[in-house]
């Protein structure tokens, strides 16, 4: 048995909770400590956690001599921190998306190249995802021909503040929330030709709460999708694909995967399980942790690389660049 | 005297528009209970049929059904409430507005506004202290006002956390909700998890005394980390008094399907099930009483 893999979280926010936790419990890893700035939570911390709490990931990366990195700051913040560990020779997980905008990323996407670095696309390791995508690939369906995404969730009601309502932190309900679909949208259909989209500022002062995009493929596929963290009736993130191909439609949701047509199926997520050291938030959590960790130990590449989640990145510039923010009165 | 968990406990989750096989169902469903009145008589038939407990998450609206089940002479007196603290979903909604400081600060602000003079000895205690085995007195303080006076059997910390917990391998804080439930409230502590066996394994040579959990038992070991088979042997070590959720796997295994493999299991004595007609209800229960297992003699005391 080789040693454990040492693991510092950076941020201790709800994800850095969550994946410490996650980590806690992840056989061949070591939690190492926590990288907070906020001196409520350093207090709180190290007896909750039983690891120590440093100010910055310099003093982690000196003390603690982490093997792995996890990054779950605030989006703004990703690319620098990441850049940091990666320069330490650390291992990198990054929680998605990579960064606030493409050109923040740049300069860590030229660092990662070839180099353990893995950024938390988690919807692709939901085991309905999952299945839609080997489904898919199969050609249940056919050939696809158009699609309808949506990533929908009632949490935005009021203007808030912090980064979450900062654009160019890293804010706004597509890279919040719809991040997860525009990603899967790349890895089910591939990278898009033609992008177009419109954010609409309903509660937030500055930030889109919804956003319509439309997208165009060099197959002659074309799909439009809707995000929003402002929509009544969605209690937690509801994310769903209905593909139409010549064979029949696919409906993704977050539970189950449908298929119509003349073979027609349907699974639940229930019937898709997953095994997980910890089922802590849901079990894609730990499925990415368990395939980051894995890839690691093997020296292979991990399973959302940074250059990846680089060009969903390019994809939310550009679907964010196509036209001004509008507003709506709620 | 706590006694142990009574044997069919109904659930919550239809009253708030929570449905684990579909989110899209969930939302079809909305409105059915959206008057109060209709939940009181899913109630009524319940009792009818032998149901003795009612799982309440500390959602605005269930506070409110506590009230209603308290004032009312058909139900009061009937019906034992088994808590499940905190309402976490609405803890995330507030931690993605003002972070994670921000929502500590303001459930502190929020235990002195609501407080008693001992609620805020507690905080303060766990602000001075830094330790957050003892913020969690405060939190269940705050969680529980609303059952004031209520008969509560038996307080469960939620799934999000007690599985948190178990990750850091923080069992003192377990151990401190654990005693604060069991010393201030006269009801046994429970713990809600979707990692039965291990939770059993960290909790093992921590001193902690029995403890209630509540965890899935269901025939295609849905959400049972790491797997069915795992969980079962946890439950042939009887080291807990385990109450059995998601045994229909949120929809998913058919009513008979799910009874037959509860009656295989040895010693679950109790479970929480979620129903919407009173159909269902009265037809649940009748089936579960004839598969869980005989009940203790005497209550723990």
């Amino acid at each position: 048995m080789s040693d454990p893999l040492r693991a510092s979280v950076v941020g201790f926010g709800k994800m850095g909770m969550l994946h410490s936790s996650i980590l806690g419990a992840t056989p061949g890893v070591a939690l190492a400590s926590i990288v907070e700035p906020q001196p409520l939570l350093r207090a709180f911390g190290p007896k909750g956690v039983g690891v120590p709490f440093r100010k910055s990931l310099a003093q982690a990366l000196r003390r603690d001599r982490p093997d792995l990195v996890y990054i779950t700051t605030p989006t703004g913040s990703h690319p620098a921190l990441a850049a940091q560990a990666l320069a330490a020779g650390c291992a990198v997980f990054v929680e998605k998306p990579l960064g606030p905008t493409l050109a923040a990323c740049e300069a860590v996407a030229r660092l990662a190249a070839n180099r353990p670095a893995m950024v938390g696309y988690c919807k692709r390791f939901a085991p309905t995802f999952a299945h839609a995508h080997r489904l898919l690939a199969a050609g249940a369906i056919g050939e696809v021909r158009s699609f309808h995404g949506t990533a929908l969730v009632a949490q935005v009601f009021q203007g808030g503040t912090g980064w979450r309502y900062d654009r160019a932190a890293g804010g706004g309900a597509l890279a919040v929330i719809g991040c997860h679909l525009v990603d899967l949208l790349r890895w089910f259909f591939g990278e898009p030709t033609a992008a177009d989209g419109q954010g609409t500022a309903i509660h937030s002062a500055a930030v889109d709460d919804e956003f319509q995009g439309s997208l165009q493929f060099g197959t002659g596929l074309a799909g439009t999708f809707e995000v929003s963290w402002s929509r009544l009736g969605h209690r937690v993130l509801d994310t769903s694909l209905a593909v139409t191909g010549t064979q029949g439609t696919l409906t993704v949701t977050d539970d189950l995967v449908r298929i119509e047509g003349p073979r027609p199926a349907l699974h639940h997520k229930q019937a898709l399980a997953a095994t997980v050291p910890l089922d802590l938030g849901a079990p894609e959590y730990g499925l990415e942790t368990q395939a980051f960790v894995a890839a690691v130990r093997a020296g292979q590449d991990p399973p959302i690389p940074v250059a990846d989640a680089y060009r969903t990145q390019a994809l939310i510039d550009r679907l964010q660049a196509s036209r001004p923010l509008a507003r709506r009165a709620a | 005297m706590k006694r142990d968990p009574v044997p069919l406990i109904l659930g919550h989750n239809q009253f708030i528009g929570v449905d684990h096989l579909s989110q899209e169902r969930a939302r079809e469903r909305q409105g059915r209970f959206d008057d109060q009145g209709r939940i009181l008589d899913l109630l009524r038939v319940a009792v009818d049929a032998g149901v003795e407990g009612l799982m309440v998450s500390t959602h605005a609206k269930l506070k409110e059904t506590v009230q209603l089940v308290e004032g009312d002479p058909t139900l009061r007196g009937r019906l034992a409430y088994y808590p499940i603290v905190p309402y976490a979903q609405g803890y995330v909604v507030r931690a993605n507005q003002i972070g994670i400081p921000g929502l500590a600060l303001e459930s502190i602000r929020q235990a002195r506004a609501k407080g008693s003079l001992r609620m805020m000895l507690r905080s303060a205690r766990a602000a001075a202290t830094r330790n957050p085995k003892h913020f969690i007195g405060p939190l269940v303080d705050m969680e529980l006002a609303a059952f004031r006076g209520a008969n509560v059997d038996a307080v469960f910390l939620h799934n999000s956390i007690t599985d948190l917990l178990v990750g850091w391998n923080a069992i003192p804080v377990l151990k401190a909700f654990q005693d604060h439930v069991e010393r201030h409230y006269d009801a046994r502590a429970g713990f809600a998890t979707f990692n039965f066996p291990l939770l059993m394994d960290r909790l093992r040579g921590h001193g902690l005394r029995r403890p209630v959990v509540l965890t899935s038992f269901n025939p295609v070991g849905f959400q049972m980390s790491p797997g069915r088979a795992e969980n079962e042997a946890a439950l042939r070590r009887d080291e807990a008094d385990v109450v059995a959720m998601s045994i229909f796997a949120a929809g998913y295994v058919k009513p008979a399907e799910a009874f037959a493999y509860l009656k295989g299991l040895p010693g679950i004595r109790s479970a929480v099930f979620g129903a919407s007609s009173p159909q269902h209800v009265t037809h649940s229960a009748k089936a579960l009483q004839e598969c869980l297992g005989p009940q203790p003699p005497l209550p723990r005391s």
